[in-house]
């Protein structure tokens, strides 16, 4: 877990999650040379938590979408991709699918999962739909799919604190946000985090503490 | 991608080996139909539900020194790409390479895998992936695979799809990757 972890880190510090160009993170053999990290949550910790941010695009029917006013107080994740993506941009919607069918109803109910596209230029709201529902089929509240200009979907990134993506779009943070219902994230989840992961964390996301 | 070096198992150096002319004349035979998406179509009806758990069977296919296993693809929820996962064990005392891989089912075929040469920026192929001698190499999510770009049609759970790989040393090396549901847990264990 602990090189898992490392590994996570430098594909964010290196921009480096990009589906396309991001294989460069784990360097080398995988040595895993310490238990995982005794952390409160499966998924990597924020510390300080972030808050959630505030930014307004266009959702996959055309419609304004303010983020921060629309998923105010409810368990949200947020996640940075596109739909060319071969690799860590269709795992990661499928881990959080997988993880939200995995835990009670009740939480299942709570979250809201949030998918912004870092290639608008490409990834039309019919386009981002279409590949949402291959992911949320039979989940009772649908991914949301938004979009927007370069400017702001780079300023959505930057204030969600990650790396802006660059190649339109095609190298990009592969950082999951968790936000709870306080509206701050305490934990992300990266490539080579776990569905399990996932589900372990999230009744305690949900539940606030 | 993960590299683990291990002894050659000896074992291993006594299973199948495919003559490199057997492989060109499946290939041939493969190539003409279907494209390289081989295999039945499972009927609508008995598509598997989206968390069905993928078993890989063992399925090594040794040309040499090199086995390939475990190799598979996840249903692509893009219309244009998808991804292929695969293990690579090098039983030989001399280091071998993975110089590239065809497949029917793509337009285009992008090795994304070779830790510390892929530079971040868009579609950079990580060219040569190298298979020490006696190790073994796993593309697995987000540790490498191979980008099939352009699909040549839909990819759906029960296909499978033929990758043709060239080493540099060993020859070419077809395997199969069974398609797996878009919500199926990845395989774990696919090592050879």
């Amino acid at each position: 877990m602990t090189g898992r972890l490392l590994c996570g880190l430098a594909a964010v510090a290196a921009l480096a999650a990009g589906c396309s160009a991001g294989m460069a993170a784990p360097a080398g053999p995988a040595i895993v040379t310490s238990p995982a990290a005794q952390g409160a949550y499966q998924g990597l910790p924020l510390d300080p938590p972030q808050p959630r941010p505030t930014f307004t695009l266009t959702d996959t029917s055309g419609q304004r979408y303010d983020f921060a006013a629309r998923t105010r107080g409810k368990p949200t994740f947020l996640f940075f991709g596109f739909t060319h993506c071969p690799d860590i941009c269709p795992t990661t919607m499928a881990d959080v699918a997988a993880a939200l069918r995995g835990v009670p109803d009740q939480v299942r109910r709570s979250v809201q999962v949030v998918f912004v596209t870092t290639d608008p230029a490409r990834d039309t709201g019919k386009v981002i739909a279409a590949w949402l529902r291959n992911f949320d089929d039979g989940l009772p509240n649908g991914f949301v799919g938004l979009t927007g200009t370069v400017a702001q979907v780079e300023g959505a990134q930057a204030a969600a604190r990650v790396p802006v993506a660059t190649d339109g779009g095609q190298t990009h943070s592969a950082q999951l946000l968790l936000y709870g219902p306080d509206d701050y994230a305490r934990v992300s989840y990266l490539a080579g985090s776990s569905p399990d992961d996932i589900r372990r964390d999230l009744p305690r996301v949900v539940k606030g503490s | 991608m993960t590299v683990h070096t291990s002894p050659p198992a000896r074992a291993r150096r006594e299973t199948q080996r495919v003559h490199p002319g057997f492989v060109a004349a499946a290939v041939a035979v493969l190539l003409g139909v279907g494209g390289l998406v081989v295999g039945a179509r499972q009927a609508a009806g008995t598509a598997p539900p989206a968390r069905v758990e993928a078993s890989v069977p063992a399925d090594g296919v040794t040309v040499g020194d090199i086995t390939v296993s475990g190799a598979w693809v996840r249903q692509p929820a893009s219309p244009t790409v998808a991804a292929a996962y695969l293990s690579i064990r090098n039983a030989g005392s001399q280091a071998d390479s993975l110089q590239s891989v065809y497949s029917g089912a793509a337009r285009e075929t992008v090795l994304h895998g070779q830790p510390g040469v892929v530079q971040p920026g868009a579609h950079v192929a990580s060219g040569p992936l190298a298979v020490p001698a006696g190790a073994v190499v796993t593309l697995s999510p987000a540790r490498g695979h191979v980008m099939l770009e352009g699909l040549t049609g839909p990819l759906r759970p029960g296909d499978r799809v033929s990758l043709l790989l060239q080493f540099a040393r060993a020859g070419q090396v077809l395997v199969e990757a069974p398609v797996i549901a878009i919500g199926a847990a990845a395989p774990t264990g696919a090592g050879p």
